[in-house]
C-alpha cells in the first residue's frame, strides 16, 4: 500500500513532463494519429494488425508512467496532465514539438473526446491501476477543476 | 425513419446493445456473459461495437451513444451496468471515445468523428 499524506505536488510526487506516452496512446486511440514529434518510431507503436505479436508499445509505456507515480497522486497526475497548456495551433507533424503540452485540438478530434479518454487510463481494461480512491478510476468529481 | 433519434423510432430499442461488450472489455478488462470473446477478424467485440453505431443513421449516432451512457439526471436509464470494481462512470468515458478515429472513426451529427456534450 502506498504511504499515507503524500504532497503530491507537481514536480515533487511526479515530474512536470510526464505522460508523454500516454499522450501517444491517448491520441492513437482516440484521434487515430501519432503524436507529433513523438520520441518513439510509429511502428513500434502502433496497435495494427500488421504488427500481429508485437507488444502495443504505446500502451505499456503509458502504464509504466503511470506505475510509477504514487497510488495516491495518480489522479492528481492525470489532472495535471489534462490542464497542461495547449500548444499553439496547429501543431506542424513535421518538427511536431509539443514539449510540456497535454492533450491538443486536432482536426476533427477535439479535447473534450482525449480527456475522456485520458480519465479511465487507470481502469482494469486499461493499465488497470489503483488510485487515491482505492479504486480503479479517476472520478469525474474533479472535472470543474479542468474548465 | 426521417429525422427521428428515439430508441424504438429512428434506433434500436436498445441502442448500442452490441457495445456492452467492447466497453466492458476495455474499461473492465472483463466479459459481460462470462465466456472467452471472439477474437476472429470480423467478429470482435469492437467489430460487432462499430458495426452497429455504423447501421445507425449518421445524425442519431451521438443521440444513440446519449442513450446507452444514460444522462446523470437518469443514471437508471442506461445500457451500461456497475461491474464489481468497474463502475459505469468509467465505461461512460469509453463509450463516449467510441465515435472517434481511433476507435470506430463514424461520422456523427457534426459531420466529423465525435460527439459534444454527452455529459447531460
Amino acid at each position: 500500500a502506498a504511504a499515507a499524506a503524500t504532497d503530491c505536488s507537481p514536480g515533487v510526487a511526479f515530474p512536470t513532463n510526464l505522460l508523454g506516452h500516454c499522450r501517444d496512446y491517448v491520441l492513437q486511440q482516440t484521434c487515430a494519429v501519432f503524436t507529433p514529434g513523438s520520441k518513439l518510431p510509429e511502428w513500434m507503436t502502433s496497435a495494427e494488425l500488421n504488427y500481429p505479436g508485437q507488444p502495443y508499445l504505446a500502451k505499456l509505456y503509458c502504464c509504466q508512467e503511470l506505475a510509477e507515480i504514487p497510488q495516491q497522486c495518480r489522479c492528481e497526475a492525470l489532472r495535471y496532465f489534462m490542464a497542461l497548456p495547449v500548444p499553439s495551433q496547429p501543431v506542424d507533424p513535421s518538427t511536431g514539438n509539443v514539449g510540456q503540452s497535454g492533450l491538443m485540438d486536432l482536426p476533427g478530434c477535439p479535447r473534450e473526446m482525449q480527456r475522456d479518454f485520458v480519465r479511465l487510463l487507470v481502469a482494469p481494461g486499461q493499465c488497470n491501476l489503483a488510485t487515491i480512491h482505492n479504486v480503479r478510476y479517476c472520478p469525474a468529481v474533479e472535472q470543474p477543476l479542468w474548465i | 425513419t426521417g429525422q427521428y433519434c428515439y430508441a424504438g423510432m429512428g434506433l434500436p430499442s436498445n441502442p448500442l446493445e452490441g457495445c456492452r461488450e467492447y466497453v466492458a472489455q476495455q474499461t473492465c478488462g472483463v466479459t459481460i456473459a462470462g465466456s472467452p470473446v471472439s477474437s476472429e477478424p470480423g467478429d470482435t467485440p469492437k467489430d460487432r461495437c462499430c458495426q452497429e453505431l455504423d447501421e445507425a443513421p449518421q445524425h442519431c449516432r451521438c443521440e444513440a451513444v446519449r442513450y446507452f451512457i444514460g444522462r446523470r439526471s437518469h443514471p437508471d436509464w442506461s445500457v451500461l451496468k456497475d461491474l464489481p470494481g468497474c463502475p459505469k462512470e468509467p465505461q461512460r468515458d469509453f463509450a463516449k471515445v467510441l465515435v472517434t478515429p481511433g476507435q470506430c472513426n463514424v461520422l456523427t451529427v457534426h459531420n466529423a468523428p465525435y460527439c459534444l456534450g454527452l455529459d447531460i
